[in-house]
Order: structure tokens, then sequence, then C-alpha cells
């Protein structure tokens, strides 16, 4: 099986209209409950959850790496409009369906 | 980069002589009137550790690759000017209070460039020395203070024609190795929160000036320089010991008057002495940069503000009615142009021959135009929202009082479901920021602070471009000059 490493990578939080603490507390929760190893901030892992607190995506707009990623920004998942209560379901089903198919 | 405990401690090392209310502070980290100011500059440490604000608190120093805080950091690039009014939003969000730092910030990054242009054209080694400091200013995350307003005596005379010549700082004494200044610097914000103070002229000087025209770094605590400590309003509340009067218990802000007392400095630290032509672009740089700061900071306080209206109306039953709506909306508009201009000014930054990057000035002289005169009208509405009653309430003694707490409490609530109690924070919290403590930071020091409203008049004439404009016209109405 893959080490299974993963980031979750911040915007500053100068404007946010999601809590990003909170998602990534939770995020980290459920996927070290399964077993992945989270990291913050960080660019050595094999996937990076973007978590941007508002449509500027400052998280990913600064970055300068290609490492696949699910992009949060406000209450967009890879740009698709979530319900905040939803973004936690929906970046954990991303993290899950990329390593499947990378392990598959 | 320190912790915010390392922070505190480092102050704790510090021998400062600072007089407050008439008495020698023995003890300013702990003192009730200056610790809230000190907790200000202590989260732009605490922040930085943080892995939710990490990517707008620090950056890449470009001198040693290392992570820094990036109150110490040179702007790289458009990017990292960006970034420094959403740090800078981000903070006034965090304490409602000036944090004080920016100074230090916008003081580096111009002299910067300004002792690079010298040395090239004069063959000095200012920028050198600077870089030097620079890197240990980097490497142990100092907080340094950017002192340049003299207190100027006679606004008609120029530094050298003034009856008393301590009115602007100057240099008293040249020596082999080093030299002696005498004078002040007033309004020097967060000055006893700081490490180091970086020293620079105020105005653009002629050749009799040349003495006036010095620029140092001194450590704030240095043998000769004393401190006489600003008043703010209200800032006795803070020795009362409660903690919803003061509106703010946590966070506040300082300004004090810095006087240099026959200070030595050596060369080392020593940017710039007698080189008057270079004086007047070391202030127009400092200057653009600290107008810029004005479009984060003070529109991360206004967000608490507008947050504070807001639950005024909650806790009064009248979010409801469409003229509170209307009037948070307003302050929301005036709000987000003050932030629209900080980051305007920052992405049209350019890059100066230091590879230091400079914002906008045009744009940075109009973000800080506004600001003269947004966070009054937002003030203004803040007040209307929450009503009389800011200014008319018992105090936390009464609410607390075993005989007429009742009476307050009674008397003093608003929407059922509220606690009197919270009503009453709400409010305190609007007035420490309209007339309070806070509003030194958040009123005056938007009128005064990086430069009064007509010190951005004459920049935004000068980079006017008024003669394109004109041709523009003629274009268009379809004149031309035979």
């Amino acid at each position: 099986m893959l080490d299974r490493r993963v980031s979750i990578n911040f915007c500053g939080g100068c404007n946010p209209r999601i809590n990003r603490g909170n998602v990534a507390g939770e995020v980290k929760d459920l996927l070290t409950s399964y077993g992945y190893r989270i990291s913050f901030n960080s660019f050595d892992v094999n996937l990076v959850i973007y978590l941007s607190g508002c449509t500027s995506n400052c998280a990913q707009k600064y970055s300068k790496c290609d490492i696949p990623s699910v992009v949060v920004a406000a209450l967009t998942v890879d740009t698709e409009i979530c319900d905040e209560s939803m973004i936690v379901v929906e970046i954990v089903k991303r993290v899950r369906s990329f390593y499947e198919q990378l392990e598959r | 980069m320190k912790t915010a405990a390392e922070y505190e401690e480092s102050l704790r090392g510090l021998n400062f002589k600072v007089y407050l209310q008439g008495e020698l502070v023995e003890n300013p980290v702990d003192h009730p009137i200056i610790r809230p100011s000190m907790n200000s500059v202590k989260a732009t440490y605490a922040l930085a550790e943080d892995p939710q604000y990490e990517e707008l608190m620090t950056a890449t120093s470009h001198l040693s690759g290392e992570k820094i805080n990036r109150f110490c950091h040179l702007h790289q690039s458009t990017e990292d000017l960006v970034k420094k009014v959403k740090m800078q939003r981000l903070l006034g969000q965090q304490t409602a209070a000036c944090f004080q730092r920016c100074v230090g910030m916008d003081a580096i990054n111009a002299v910067d460039s300004v002792t690079f242009e010298m040395d090239q054209k004069l063959g000095t080694t200012y920028h050198e020395r600077f870089v030097k400091f620079l890197t240990k200013m980097q490497e142990e995350d100092w907080t340094v203070d950017g002192a340049m307003t003299d207190p100027k005596g006679d606004r008609g005379l120029a530094p050298s024609q003034q009856e008393d010549p301590d009115l602007y700082v100057h240099v008293v004494e040249k020596r082999d190795d080093g030299i002696v200044v005498s004078g002040a610097k007033a309004h020097q914000t967060g000055a006893l929160n700081s490490h180091w103070i970086l020293v620079m002229p105020t105005i653009a000087m002629g050749k009799n000036d040349a003495d006036y025209a010095v620029s140092f770094v001194a450590p704030a605590d240095a043998e000769g320089i004393i401190y006489i400590y600003g008043r703010q309003s209200c800032d006795t509340r803070k020795l009362e010991g409660g903690n919803i009067d003061v509106g703010n218990k946590q966070f506040g802000g300082h300004e004090a008057l810095m006087v240099f007392d026959k200070v030595f400095i050596p060369w080392e630290n020593v940017f710039m002495c007698g080189e008057y032509e270079f004086s007047g672009s070391l202030v127009e740089r400092f200057a653009g940069y600290h107008r810029q700061s004005y479009g984060g900071c003070k529109v991360g306080v206004g967000d608490v503000l507008i947050g504070a209206a807001a639950l005024a109306a909650d806790y009064n039953g009248a979010a409801k009615a469409s003229h509170i709506k209307d009037k948070l909306i307003e302050m929301v508009h005036l709000n987000e142009t003050l932030y629209s201009s900080g980051i305007a000014c920052s992405a049209e930054g350019y890059k100066t021959a230091s590879g230091t990057y400079l914002i906008d000035l045009l744009l940075a002289n109009v973000c800080k135009q506004n600001v003269t005169r947004f966070p009054y009208e937002i003030a203004r509405l803040a007040e209307d929202i929450a009503g009389g009653l800011m200014v008319t309430m018992p105090s936390e003694k009464d609410l607390n009082h075993p005989e007429i707490g009742r009476v307050v409490e009674k008397y003093f609530k608003g929407v059922a479901s509220v606690p009197t109690e919270h009503r009453m924070r709400i409010l305190r919290l609007v007035e420490n920021l309209t007339l309070g403590t806070a509003a030194v930071g958040y009123r005056t020091e938007s009128m005064h602070g990086a430069g009064s409203p007509q010190a951005q008049r004459i920049m935004i004439s000068r980079q006017a471009n008024l003669a394109q404009k004109k041709e523009l016209a003629k274009a268009i109405a379809g004149i031309t000059i035979k």
C-alpha cells in the first residue's frame, strides 16, 4: 500500500467565508482514522488540499507546485459549489478516490 | 523565528527609561496601561506560528532563504506587497487595535532602496551596512520601530532655522567611531515594544539642513534615550481591573515621545549622514509604504467595528430595520473601498534598483486619502446603530453590584434572549473603537498617521499626470495645435 501522505495547505485567512480551522480539523481526524498521514503547509506529499477561506484562493494561487490537489475556495470544492456542512465530506471523498485510483 | 513567549521574554531583558503619567515605569511589559499594546505586537509572533496564518504571516528571506516573519521581509514581488496588505487586515481583525510592527517593516523597505541608490550615486557604503543590520534583524526576529516624525517646532521654518535645534533629530558630533545625535521623534508607535529603532529624516531637506539628514539604527533602550508615554482617551480604565468597560481587554496600541540626549551611534549603524538630497525620497517611499499599510490594518479593525455594530443592532432588536441594514451595507462598502486601494497600489507595484518592490505611489496616496475620511464615517454609522446608551450606560461595577446590579440588568436589557452583560460588552467595544483608547488608532491615526491629508494631496498632485489627461481631452474634442 502507498504511503498515504496528504497536506492541508492554508491561505492566510484574512477574509474567510468558511471556518478553515474546523474544516481542517475534521478532515485531519477523518483521514487519520482511515490511515492517512496528514501534515500542514507541506509539499512533501502525494496530494495537497488547498484550503482557502475566500474565492481568491490564495492557498493555491501563490503555490508554484504541480502536485495533485483538491481545491477548496470558500463554498466551492474543485470549483463546484458546496454547502459548508458538506465540504469535509467532499474533500474526504476526493482524497480517497485519488488514492484508490493510484493504488489500482 | 521567535515564539510569542520568547518575544515577551526578550522585552523583559531591555532596560527602557519610560515615564508614564509623571512616573518612571519599572516594568513596562506588565504595566496595565502598556501591556495590551505589547499583546498586539505579540500577536504578530503568535500568528506566524499558526499553520492557518503562516501563508500571510511568514515569507522566505531573499538574504538567507530561511522562513522569516513577514514583518522582517523586503518585498520581492507584487505578490509580497499584496500579502502584506492581507496580513495587516488579518491582524487588524484579530486585535482590533494598532499592532505597531508595520512602521519597522515600512522603514526597512524604504531604507533598503534609498541606501542602494545613494551608494550607486555617491560611492558610499550605507547599503552594505543596512543589509548587515537586516540580516541580524531577520535572524533575531526583531521588532523595529520606524521613527520618522520630528516635533518640527515652527512649521514655517526649515530644521536649520528653528530657534531650538533639537526640534529635529540631528548630528551634534562626528567622531572617528561614529556620530552623536540629539533631538526627538514624536508619536512613536510601538516604541516600547520594539528591540531597535530605525530613525529616518522627516522631510525633504536642503544644503543648510545637512546635519538633520540622518538615518541610523539604535537599540530601543540605548543610553541617552528616554520615552514619555502618550495619553489615550479612557486609558485609566485599564487600571480599574475590570474587563467590560475597557472595551478591548486584551489588545491596544501606544505612542510615545522618544528623546535622544546625545546618543552615540557607531558608524556601522548609520545609513545616512548629511546626504540631504536623498532625504526627500526616503520620506516619500516610507510614507508610500505606510499609506499602503493603512489599506490593510484599518480595514481589519473596520471589520471588527462593523461586526460590533451589527451585533448591537441584533441585541437592540433593530437588525431587521431597513435603515440599519442599509447603514451596515454602507460601512462594508466604505471598508472594502479602502481595501481595494490597498490591494491596487500593491498589485501595481514595481521593482526598484535594489530589487525591493515599491508600491504605486499615486494609488497608495489615494488609499491613505480615503483612510483620512472613511473610518470617520464608519465610526459615525457605528455610533448611529449602537445608540446613545454607548456613552450613557453605567459601569461594570454597577452591573456587578449586589443591590443595583439587578436594576442595571433589568433596564439595560434589549432582546430578551441576550444577557445585558453581552449588550454592554458590545457597546463598550464600539465605544473603545470610536472614542476610547482604540480611537487613537482607528480615527486620529487614520487622519494623521503616515502623513496628514494635505501630504497625500501634494503627492496625488505630483503623480496625477494632468498633461496626458489634457492630451486625451484634446484628441476627443478635435483640438489640434496649428
